[in-house]
């Protein structure tokens, strides 16, 4: 009861200080019982400065964004188009929505000629109907300001946003002020910077965090290759997507492993020859036989130290090649996922149009 | 572990692919062996000049002659430690075969560890021998643990059938290890 006692009261000096607010009284009042609903909120600013005269809110569309933030967004827009003291009395969505409701009619109203009627029927002279689209972090703001007299579009602004979605809020106070054709409030624009600042700040801070993130997850992944390549060379290359040096790397280690087996076998063989000729030249007791077999042996034992020499440079190799794999597969680390701009190159394919083999050079363009 | 494990695997198969001969070229009967010891033929040496034996086990050494020529005598005394060796026999080897039997005859001073090896052919203008070979088998038994030493006295000699002295250029020495 106190709040139709203050609305009566504040109508009632708004008719007296403004003709064109009788106007609207009396169209009201015509159509529906405004005092039963409260509706109409009154600006308290000095009547010249004020450019439209009635004005209802309807709830923003939405793509992208719940309901309720939806309705959020409706809202802040309608307090900070109170804030700009250009409309005598606004109808805001709440109200709106009982109105409808009272009415019975269908809420979904997304054509300008349907926003119209309703304005109509809400008994203003203006309708803002708002579309807010979320799209892959940019957010799309689009306001129409429909005159129901003229039955069309008096003015329209549509904003693009890229932020923090807490800085949406401050932009649509922006628009709400644009789109009255009134120069935004500093405290706004200070806003603006503040919350753009702070997405800034936020941003940074989270590309810091994923960037240490990723260069965890990077050291690990590099971790697990040195690991698997130094049980088994090329693993820890085909662990990271590198399945070219994987096999490389297996490949050279398995070659170098054959040729390590086969100088094994070498030295093993004269090794077992040495010893069955120096078992000969010890037993032996005629001087001929003992100076030949004493020639040979040395023969053989050369040949042992060179089979042996050989083993280790293979050994060695092989070592190497193990190290320079295990190496690698720690610095090489997985593979990142290739960007566009990478993708040139040439390569050989066949044009089953010509039915020819063809050298093509490719280049991406996005 | 398995890393303690694996790198052992690996310091194995190095270790093995390492292992090498240093053998020692030490046949008693090598003339350039013998001649780095000071002895050339004709000589009177041990074949095999080492061995290694256990308490209770029999070594077996030939006495050979090196390079000898028209020998028809030999008196070889070979001098080893009565305290850690025992000669439990002696053999005729096969140098001295062929003509008259040959007369073969030891005498061993267990005392004073002296083995006195006697061999001839009976009877004036008899056989002679030369070349390599072996004189006679010695079968040792260690008594003691560790190095024994034995050797050919210079007391040894050897005479033609005319019975002149051939002058001999080396005395081998022998040794048995024993655990």
């Amino acid at each position: 009861m106190k709040s139709v006692w203050k609305y009566c009261i504040c109508l009632c000096l708004f008719i007296a200080a403004n003709p064109t607010a009788q106007t609207i009284y009396q169209s009201a009042f015509a159509s529906l019982n405004y005092n039963n609903y409260g509706l109409l909120n009154l600006a308290q600013t000095p009547v010249q400065n004020r450019i439209y005269t009635t004005l209802a809110v309807l709830e923003f569309e939405v793509e992208g964004l719940s309901k309720l933030e939806g309705q959020a967004l409706t809202d802040r827009f309608t307090s900070e188009l109170e804030k700009t003291q250009s409309i005598e009395a606004i109808v805001n969505r709440e109200k709106v929505s009982e109105i409808m409701d009272e009415l019975e009619t269908e809420r979904a109203c997304k054509t300008d000629s349907c926003a119209i009627v309703l304005g109509s029927m809400l008994g203003v002279d203006y309708v803002v109907k708002g579309t807010v689209i979320s799209e892959v972090g940019w957010f799309t703001l689009e306001f129409d300001l429909l005159s129901v007299e003229k039955k069309d579009v008096v003015e329209n602004r549509k904003s693009f946003y890229n932020g923090d979605p807490n800085g949406l809020i401050t932009e649509i106070g922006l628009v709400a002020w644009n789109l009255v054709n009134k120069v935004s409030p500093v405290e706004l624009l200070r806003e603006k910077e503040e919350k753009a600042r702070e997405a800034i700040r936020l941003a940074e801070e989270r590309a810091e965090a994923a960037r240490i993130a990723a260069a965890k997850k990077l050291r690990q992944a590099k971790l697990n290759a040195l690991l698997r390549s130094s049980i088994i060379p090329g693993w820890g290359q085909f662990y990271s997507g590198r399945k070219t040096s994987g096999w490389a790397w297996l490949g050279s280690e398995l070659a170098i492993g054959t040729l390590a087996i086969v100088s094994y076998t070498q030295y093993n063989n004269v090794y077992s020859d040495f010893e069955d000729v120096y078992t000969d030249y010890n037993t032996a007791t005629d001087h001929a036989e003992i100076a030949a077999l004493k020639v040979k042996a040395k023969k053989v034992l050369d040949e042992e130290y060179a089979a042996n020499d050989q083993l280790k440079m293979v050994a060695y190799a092989g070592g190497a090649v193990w190290i320079a794999n295990m190496i690698h597969a720690y610095i090489a680390g997985p593979i990142q996922a290739e960007t566009a701009y990478q993708k040139v190159g040439f390569d050989f394919v066949f044009d089953p149009d010509l039915k020819t083999p063809q050298l093509r050079f490719y280049i991406a363009l996005d | 572990m398995p890393w303690i494990k694996r790198y052992s695997i690996i310091f194995c198969f190095w270790a093995i692919s390492c292992e090498l001969h240093d053998p020692i070229f030490d046949n008693s009967l090598d003339l350039e062996v013998a001649a780095e010891k000071g002895i050339y033929p004709p000589a009177l040496v041990f074949f095999p000049n080492k061995a290694e034996a256990t308490i209770g086990d029999t070594v077996e050494v030939e006495v050979y002659a090196m390079e000898i020529k028209n020998v028809g005598m030999a008196q070889i005394e070979v001098h080893y430690d009565p305290a850690k060796l025992t000669v439990t026999s002696v053999a005729q080897g096969s140098l001295f075969q062929g003509g008259n039997q040959p007369f073969f005859i030891t005498e061993n001073d267990i005392n004073n560890g002296v083995l006195t090896i006697f061999i001839t052919y009976l009877g004036p203008g008899g056989n002679s021998i030369g070349g390599t070979g072996d004189i006679a088998l010695i079968h040792f038994k260690p008594r003691s643990t560790g190095n024994t030493e034995f050797r050919i006295s210079q007391e040894s000699i050897l005479l033609d059938p005319d019975a002149n002295t051939i002058t001999l250029n080396g005395y081998g020495k022998g040794m048995i290890d024993a655990q």
